[in-house]
């Protein structure tokens, strides 16, 4: 009898706990641009925001690489996920169930951004009656192969044409540059000017592109709540600090705000994809 | 119990002192230990710290001394805008190959400086430049202003590090300075290499690990802020943080692998006040922690910066088997100390326990003593008083502490007979080694009365040896005098039973035997002459005439004559076994053993003749006026024919005849078997 009254008095505490807990699990994953302890420590705090908002439990999944991220969103593993332009529209073009929630700005309060083609000092594609070595950051990376090959169009040269390497990041395909190892290379254009004191020259610079974006599956959550997540989220730039207009205890990339993501919004990346398909990428 | 809670109180005193003797004899070993191993790291990474000075040294003579390189830098420095940028990145892309190889070979930091002490180029971050360091960074202020090389660690906007910054010239200008720097993960490595090749060696102990701890009032405010999430602050201390690896991996490529010991230790130590107070202190130090059942030297270098302030310490982590000895050690001769002073603890109460038993028991033999009414003392060899019961208090006067001490003879004790020189029985006792009871001993109170004593003087032993003598004795005044009262009691009643008995034997007028006793004695003599074939004699004598004189003079005088008559015959009698008894009346009885025939008629004789002259007047006596006797006389030698009854009637017949033949006349006759001889 004792044990009985022992195990109800246990039982029903937890069970009112319980009861008050989020009923499931949402998960999400953002994509892996930096080591796993940094992506986690940039995501964390974002993940406890939106528990807070959708009562549920949040996971923060760590995939390895792009790939992978994209696939587990496909087999539904994920809930919600953190994706540039060209992950985004490549998840798309595949999978329609995955649809923007809110765009990111940056410290700028923009919600796009450009990419650059540079080079080093004054040297110049045309000038150069060799096909030039390009240093470009990485095959999922908007301003990797897609957007490099369009500002290379006006030079007259070609990805198809010119020896390229994937350097990994935006910073070593600027230091490349630098070092002489290529001869242009495709970055962002505000690491391209971080690097402008070692004499790294923007050549040319590429219209303003859609930036990150919060993407959900609509497999997995319903639209009603996706589109109380992206209500609740944008609610919440009136909550950021009124002077700094930032959440600092987000992520760096995701700290200045949040804009309504739309997936028109990635037609020009649609465009871009369609004119110079990805070799390394393609479906 | 009072004495029990002593004995605890003292035991738990000892205790705790010896366990904090052997503890602070642990600590003080210990602590030496440590200091010694302190010393021992601290040369070690000095050599290591020195190793990378060299190293620096070497790097600057032959890299960065050289025209092109010199040529560069003093164009940059001379030039502007794009130029200097582009400047800039050809020093780059110079001198990033030699840097790469200079990674491997753990030099962490190429950063050129302009004269003002702006960041030229930093290798380490190479699009962070035109900052001034200024602020931050004086060993570069000091190579560009007094144009000296300065060695040291110092804190920086993103890497810190021990710096090695030489002023660069070219063609005798001041074209500005260049730092060659080591992290603390490179002196750790070439720690560790010391450590395995002798340190630990010489410790006799495993691999040390290491951490760096930063001291945060020195450098957070020099930090780009972006960096600021990549250092974490340790357990130990707020005012310590430590940068994480993913901020040396993400910014250099260097590998560094954490160490999960030293996070454990850190965490351990976080709870400890004395770790606390050293790290405020900013002195090298050193403690010994417990992980896990593992014993660890926690060593904290100080390390300062060019300034000689406190920067940050190194934290070095071994595994120290001889501290865990030590701490075995002290543990084990706790519990030695321990299980000893609890035997002794236990010896004690036993003999606690043994000690109230044998006062109990005194106790208990006191009250008997005390209670006995018998005095009791006892005395050493030399007759000192050592022990005296109530009852002797009682008796003499004293008190007991007053008798203690004292020689018992000297203050009681009094000779049998007043003679000084009478020994004392305790000497007696002890003399003869035997017990001595007596009742003649006087002993003298308080007040000098003497009184007599019963006393019984024991010799005391111990074991088989004599001590001294245990002596009891009573105060016997008033037996004596109820003795004396007994015994002249008994006197008197001797002499009343001597009277009674006479009385009963004797003749109340005339003193001579009576008729009763006369037939206890013819029987007696009669069997003892039948027995020896002795003669007997028999006289039956009768006062003649002696109704007359009753009638003429009173019976009065009649009972004086008898007496007179009585006292004559008894005189007349001269030998003790005569016997003479009234046998009635006037008429007397003499029995005279071995005496025969004519010794009896003598006797008789005699008897008439003492008579005659006591010339008593008897004027009834008609023929003699005076008063004569008529004696009848038989003797006897008994030889079984006759009886004692025949006997007496022959001698009754022959006062007969004597009466017949006139009075004043003997007549004698033999009885012998059936005749009688006259």
């Amino acid at each position: 009898m004792f044990r009985i009254l022992l195990a109800l008095f246990i039982f029903l505490p937890l069970s009112s706990v319980f009861a008050a807990s989020p009923s499931s699990t949402l998960r999400f994953s953002p994509l892996p641009m930096l080591s796993e302890h940094l992506v986690k420590e940039q995501f964390l705090s974002f993940c406890s925001s939106l528990s807070e908002l959708t009562c549920q439990n949040v996971s923060l999944i760590y995939k390895k690489d792009y790939q992978d991220l994209l696939k587990a969103l496909h087999n539904d593993e994920l809930d919600l996920a953190y994706l540039g332009p060209l992950p985004y529209v490549m998840a798309r073009k595949t999978d329609p169930d995955i649809i923007p929630v809110v765009r990111f700005l940056d410290k700028h309060q923009k919600a796009t951004y450009t990419c650059s083609l540079v080079t080093f000092g004054h040297n110049h594609p045309n000038l150069d009656a060799d096909y030039p070595t390009i240093a470009l950051t990485q095959p999922y990376s908007t301003c990797g192969y897609l957007v490099t090959e369009s500002l290379l169009s006006p030079y007259q040269h070609s990805l198809n044409d010119c020896p390229y390497t994937y350097v990994g990041d935006h910073e070593q395909a600027a230091l490349a540059v630098i070092r002489g190892d290529a001869a242009l290379a495709g970055v962002k254009t505000t690491i391209a000017r971080r690097y402008e004191n070692l004499g790294l020259t923007i050549l040319d610079e590429s219209a303003p592109l859609p930036g990150f974006l919060l993407v959900a599956n609509r497999r997995t959550l319903d639209p009603a709540t996706i589109d109380q997540l992206r209500s609740d989220l944008l609610s919440l730039n009136h909550a950021f600090s009124a002077d700094q207009k930032e959440k600092p205890e987000w992520g760096k990339m995701i700290r200045y705000g949040m804009i309504e993501a739309h997936d028109e919004d990635y037609d020009a990346i649609r465009a871009l994809l369609t004119r110079f398909p990805v070799p390394e990428i393609l479906p | 119990m009072k004495r029990y809670l002593v004995s605890s109180f003292i035991f738990f005193l000892f205790l705790c002192g010896a366990i904090l003797l052997i503890y602070s004899r642990c600590i003080q070993i210990q602590n030496d230990h440590l200091q010694q191993h302190l010393f021992t790291e601290q040369a070690a990474i000095r050599s290591s710290i020195h190793t990378y000075s060299l190293l620096a040294q070497a790097i600057n003579d032959e890299v960065i001394q050289t025209e092109q390189v010199l040529k560069l830098v003093h164009d940059i420095t001379n030039s502007h805008g794009k130029e200097q940028n582009i400047l800039r990145g050809q020093l780059y892309r110079l001198l990033d190959p030699v840097y790469q190889r200079l990674r491997g070979k753990q030099v962490r930091q190429l950063h050129f400086h302009f004269p003002d002490s702006r960041s030229m180029l930093r290798f380490h971050a190479p699009s962070r430049s035109d900052d001034s360091l200024v602020a931050v960074r004086p060993s570069v202020v000091r190579a560009n202003t007094d144009h000296e090389i300065v060695n040291g660690f110092e804190s920086g906007r993103i890497f810190h590090g021990f710096r090695h910054v030489y002023p660069l010239s070219y063609q005798g200008e001041h074209i500005g300075s260049v730092e060659i720097s080591t992290s603390f993960y490179q002196i750790r490595n070439e720690f560790k290499h010391l450590s395995e090749d002798g340190l630990n060696t010489l410790n006799n102990s495993n691999k040390s690990q290491l951490a760096f701890l930063l001291y945060r009032p020195e450098m957070w405010n020099k930090l780009f802020d972006d960096l600021h999430t990549f250092y974490q602050t340790t357990p130990l201390h707020p005012d310590y943080i430590i940068e994480r690896a993913d901020l040396i991996s993400s910014l250099c490529s260097e590998k560094i692998s954490e160490s999960p010991l030293v996070d454990r230790v850190q965490q351990k130590l976080s709870h400890s006040s004395e770790v606390a107070r050293k790290l405020k202190q900013h002195r090298s130090f050193a403690v010994a922690v417990n992980l896990r059942g593992t014993t660890y030297t926690v060593v904290f270098h100080s390390v300062q910066n060019t300034l000689k302030q406190h920067a940050a310490y190194i934290m070095s982590v071994t595994p120290e088997p001889f501290i865990a000895t030590i701490r075995n050690d002290g543990i084990l001769m706790g519990v030695l100390a321990t299980v000893l002073l609890t035997v002794i603890l236990l010896y004690r109460f036993r003999f606690l326990a043994a000690d109230e038993n044998e006062k109990r028991q005194a106790l208990f033999l006191s009250n008997i003593s005390d209670n006995l009414g018998t005095a009791l003392y006892t005395t050493n060899h030399e007759g000192t008083i050592t022990f005296t019961n109530t009852a002797m208090e009682v008796l003499l006067g004293y008190q007991q502490k007053e008798m203690l001490g004292r020689n018992a003879h000297e203050l009681f004790h009094q000779p049998q007979d007043t003679d000084d020189h009478s020994p004392c029985i305790c000497e007696e006792v002890l003399r003869t080694n035997t017990t001595i009871r007596s009742d003649a001993y006087y002993f003298v109170d308080r007040t000098g009365a003497l009184f007599p004593v019963e006393v019984v003087c024991s010799p005391l032993r111990d074991h088989k040896q004599t001590i001294g003598t245990a002596t009891i004795f009573q105060d016997i005044s008033k037996r004596r005098e109820q003795e004396e009262q007994l015994q002249q009691a008994q006197q008197e009643l001797i002499s009343a039973n001597a009277s009674l008995k006479n009385l009963a034997s004797h003749d109340g007028l005339t003193g001579v035997y009576n008729r009763r006793s006369f037939d206890e004695q013819v029987e007696r003599l009669w069997r003892s002459a039948a027995r020896h074939k002795q003669p007997l004699a028999l006289l039956m004598v009768d006062i003649d005439h002696f109704k007359r004189y009753n009638d003429l003079f009173g019976h009065l005088q009649g009972d004086e004559c008898l007496r007179r008559v009585a006292q004559t015959l008894q005189k007349a009698c001269k030998r003790p076994e005569d016997f003479v008894a009234r046998y009635g009346g006037e008429e007397f009885a003499i029995l005279l053993p071995l005496t025969g025939h004519d010794d009896s008629e003598h006797v008789a004789q005699r008897i008439q003749a003492q008579i005659g002259s006591l010339a008593i007047e008897h004027p009834g006596n008609e023929k003699n006026q005076r008063i004569t006797l008529s004696i009848g006389c038989c003797t006897c030698l008994p030889d079984g024919g006759e009886t004692v009854q025949d006997f007496i009637f022959a001698a009754d017949q022959c006062l007969y005849r004597a009466k017949e033949e006139g009075r004043n006349t003997i007549c004698c006759c033999r009885l012998q078997g059936d005749e009688q001889e006259s």
